[in-house]
């Protein structure tokens, strides 16, 4: 071959782009080209005959030490070196990256002539490198997994989180088609819609279920974007990807709490509904069982108001000796079922709780009496004495329910009487204070009958229990009576207590407070006042009943008739409206629920027609249903009294009697003076004296006794032997006189078969017991006080 | 004239019994179970017991059943012959059967529920031997 001719050469070496210096075997440049020398960045003449390493100042970046001897290595060797990667070199200006390579001048076989270096810049390209090198650790190291394919699908390039999300390595996946991850959960819709997406050259978004080599399951969202050439073909797939399993699990639970919540939501409505729906029954219940009691009030009441009348008729007439007994018993039972029936109905009307109170100013000195009143014949009858003692530090007039309150004092009262057999019942009413405007009251009342035994104290309050139910049969009663008074004192915020000895007596005490009476009424003066049943009017009064109940019509006007009364009915409204225009009347009673015109009608048109008259007919309401703001309502409707069905004849009397002008007053002493002073028959001490069981005790007991037996037996009156028999009996018992006590039982039984003959001889019997004992007794006496001397 | 104790506390019971019974014989009344057993000791000391006894259930002090029993217990004591003994019919409002059961048991005759049937009652009666005095 023919060497290139030397100017060209020359040429040649300075137009080469690259970088040329060529050195002797010392290292020493003999030549540089034009290339290295704007490299470099001196002149020819500054870089000829110079060390290389002084001029070509080599810099290795990665380890920081300057690069020298690289022509030595060469030349030793005997081959090409190259310069590591970041190399640097360090013009004059400028620092470049280079490319180099060393290698030896020499012709084969023989020693080298020197070292000739070519380099070149590579730092635009090392820019390059190093930009690259970002983009692919991006990629790389995103948390993202990213997967490139090409458009046949065939994965081209996955990332690290690629790897570590799906197990799989580098070289199981390159060149795979990425269906290998698929779970068959995705619907095939997914991927179809995803594929006519990307391949439309627009960016997919959606969610794939995939699963790794480890068998595991997983949820990624998924971003697939066609990467396209310059000229806007397609030629690769990227795909962004998520594991957003965690956030689906969240979201799920999200979702799960929402479908409870919901659930919860639907349930307490439905609990809500039915909360309504019970909430309306009871209502309905609660209404129904008002009307119940109302109806049933009246209903049970009505009948029986027939019965007893209808006794009181019977009575009147002229019967046989057996009839007057058995009507006796008839009238008995009656007035029993009468008072249970109202315990009952109270009871009822307690425990559903539609009984309320009434606010009324009452009078209390009346009040107070009528409570007594009602009791004194029962008390005369047994021989006890009926006590009373008012405070007069109470005002004449309180606020309260008069008549719940006087239920209670009748069933206190009542019972008092009821358990005893001698010594007394004292009631008192005593002033307790003020506070804060309300005046505290104590009622007390106390008995010298059989007492309470006392591990039945506690249980004497409840409904339902009497001591022994002996005691319902002895005594009667349905047990309700002190429940119900405990029950009404509570609701009027009073207090009831018992106290007792067995044998000696108790004692039942109320506290209750009352508000200040609206208006204080001075007492009414005497005339008017007559809490004694008048037992003969004798003057001709003209009365209008008015009552729609043919029954209550005849007996209300036979019974008072027999008063004395002149009447005439009418049976409803209108007709009351028009006899009473006829007839002009002392009195009307008017009933209240009537058909046709009802008595608050009648009494309104009556009063209208009143107007301008100077008088005005008294009228007294008759009603069955005795509730709250009643008495208001017929007062303000024209009515001047009303009293409640069944009628109890004597308040009807009473209320009569108030209303026309009374006469002077007939019957019992008034008992109002013991408002003011002790009466002076009263014995608390010597009560309890008499139940002594010494023997000087008995003696003169039973002198009394047997004397009242004596007389009882000449009188003929078989109660009050066998009454008188039956404490003689007892009486006996505790001194452990059985002869006695046997006697005094023959008494007894002669006496409830009305054999009086056979009662007579055992008192004989029984007299001569007892004086044989009285001498005995005496005899043991002197011996003891003999003996004391 | 055989001799009735009529044994009831209720006073509208007790009337109708002696009314019924009257026609019997001569009756006492009374009205818990203590007078009861204090009226059958005391005609059996006078040595004149009572032929029949209507005993109630529902008595003061001591009930119905107590009463027959001590009754037969005091019988017993005495070895009373079977035929000699007081014949006790009992009385009841209530209507359970194992109180009816337990009367059986102590020894009672007969058992009337109240309100008595008298037409049952003078059959009773007329079983136990005892027929109204013409």
């Amino acid at each position: 071959m023919m060497p290139m001719e030397a100017n060209l050469m020359a040429l040649t070496w300075d137009s080469i782009a690259d970088g040329i210096i060529a050195t002797d075997t010392q290292g020493v440049i003999m030549d540089i080209n034009t290339a290295a020398l704007e490299l470099i960045d001196i002149e020819w003449h500054e870089a000829v005959n110079q060390p290389l390493d002084k001029i070509l100042s080599l810099h290795d970046e990665t380890t920081d030490i300057s690069l020298n001897g690289f022509w030595e290595k060469t030349l030793k060797e005997g081959k090409k070196v190259n310069l590591p990667r970041n190399t640097k070199l360090l013009g004059r200006n400028q620092d470049y990256y280079l490319a180099a390579k060393f290698s030896p001048i020499q012709r084969l076989g023989q020693p080298p002539q020197g070292v000739v270096v070519v380099f070149r810049d590579i730092t635009q390209q090392k820019m390059h490198e190093e930009q690259l090198h970002l983009y692919r650790m991006a990629l790389e190291q995103s948390p993202f997994s990213v997967v490139m394919t090409d458009i046949d699908n065939q994965i081209v390039y996955v990332n690290r989180e690629f790897i570590e999300l799906t197990g799989y390595g580098m070289e199981e996946v390159m060149g795979r088609d990425p269906g290998f991850l698929k779970s068959g959960s995705t619907p095939e819709k997914t991927y179809q819609r995803m594929w006519e997406t990307i391949t439309r050259d627009d960016v997919w978004q959606g969610e794939f279920y995939n699963r790794k080599k480890n068998g595991r399951y997983y949820w990624e969202k998924a971003i697939v974007a066609p990467i396209t050439s310059p000229g806007g073909i397609i030629n690769y797939y990227l795909a962004i990807k998520e594991d957003v399993t965690d956030q689906k699990a969240m979201e799920e639970e999200l979702r799960r709490t929402r479908e409870q919540a919901d659930r919860n939501l639907k349930k307490s409505q439905y609990y809500m509904e039915q909360l309504e729906n019970a909430r309306r029954a009871a209502n309905a219940a609660n209404k129904a069982k008002s009307e119940f009691l109302a109806n049933m009030s009246h209903e049970i009441r009505t009948p029986l108001n027939g019965i007893i009348g209808m006794i009181e008729l019977t009575a009147a007439t002229d019967l046989t000796r057996e009839q007057q007994d058995n009507l006796d018993i008839i009238r008995i039972c009656g007035n029993n079922l009468f008072s249970v029936i109202n315990n009952v109905l109270d009871f009822s009307k307690i425990e559903s709780g539609k009984m309320e109170i009434d606010r009324v100013d009452f009078d209390v000195q009346e009040w107070f009496m009528q409570s007594l009143l009602v009791h004194q014949a029962q008390a005369t009858k047994k021989g006890i004495d009926l006590v009373a003692v008012l405070d007069p530090h109470i005002p004449n007039c309180l606020l309260g329910d008069a008549k719940l309150l006087q239920q209670v004092m009748n069933n206190l009262i009542g019972n008092a009487v009821k358990f005893t057999e001698t010594g007394c019942v004292k009631v008192t009413m005593d002033y307790e204070g003020e506070e804060g405007g309300i005046l505290w009251v104590k009622i007390q009342v106390k008995d010298t009958g059989m007492g309470i035994p006392k591990d039945e104290l506690p249980r004497l309050f409840r409904s339902f229990t009497q001591l022994d139910g002996s005691i319902t049969r002895r005594f009667g009663g349905t047990g309700l009576g002190l429940a119900i008074s405990r029950q009404l004192v509570e609701m009027m915020d009073g207090t009831i207590r018992a106290a007792s000895v067995e044998g000696e007596g108790s004692t039942f005490t109320v506290t209750l407070p009352f508000e200040q009476a609206m208006q204080q009424v001075d007492s009414l003066p005497e005339n008017e006042r007559s809490f004694m049943a008048a037992s003969d009017i004798g003057q001709k009064w003209t009365i209008l009943v008015v009552e729609d109940d043919p029954i209550n019509q005849t007996v209300i006007r036979s019974l008072l008739k027999l008063k004395g009364y002149q009447i005439h009915c009418a049976n409803d409204g209108k007709e009351a409206v028009s006899a009473w225009e006829s007839l002009r009347p002392d009195l009307i009673l008017m009933d209240i629920q009537m058909p046709a015109m009802d008595g608050i009608q009648a009494t309104g048109a009556i009063r209208e027609r009143e107007k301008g008259q100077p008088s005005r007919t008294p009228i007294i309401a008759l009603t069955a249903h005795a509730i709250h703001g009643d008495r208001e309502r017929f007062l303000a409707s024209g009515m001047d009294e009303y009293v409640s069905k069944p009628v109890e004849m004597d308040r009807l009397y009473h209320a009569i009697n108030r209303l026309l002008d009374p006469p002077e007053e007939v019957g019992l002493k008034p008992l109002k003076q013991k408002r003011y002073t002790e009466p002076n028959n009263y014995l608390p001490v010597e009560a309890e004296q008499l139940m002594a069981k010494a023997v000087e005790g008995f003696i003169p007991d039973m002198f009394s006794l047997l004397d009242r037996l004596h007389q009882q037996l000449f009188e003929e009156d078989v109660d009050q032997i066998e009454r008188l028999a039956h404490q003689v009996k007892n009486r006996a018992v505790t001194v452990g006189e059985l002869d006695i006590k046997n006697q005094a039982f023959k008494i007894e039984l002669a006496a409830r078969k009305h054999a009086l003959q056979d009662a007579r001889s055992a008192y004989n019997a029984l007299k001569q017991s007892f004086e044989s004992y009285v001498s005995f007794a005496g005899q043991q006496m002197e011996n003891i006080r003999e003996g004391g001397k | 004239m055989i001799k009735i104790l009529i044994a009831e506390d209720d006073l509208g019971s007790r009337k109708f019994m002696q009314q019924f019974l009257k026609a019997y014989g001569e009756c006492d009344m009374t009205v818990d179970g203590i007078e009861t057993v204090d009226a059958f000791l005391l005609a059996w000391d006078e040595g004149e017991p009572y032929d029949l006894l209507c005993l109630d259930i529902m008595m003061p002090k001591l009930d119905g059943l107590k009463t027959l029993k001590i009754i037969r217990d005091l019988e017993n004591d005495k070895h009373i012959p079977a035929e000699e003994r007081v014949k006790i019919v009992m009385t009841t409002a209530l209507n359970e059967q194992q109180t009816v059961y337990d009367a059986f048991d102590l020894g009672c005759e007969a058992f009337a529920a109240k309100p008595i049937n008298q037409e049952k009652l003078r059959e009773v009666l007329h079983n136990l031997g005892f027929d109204p005095i013409e």
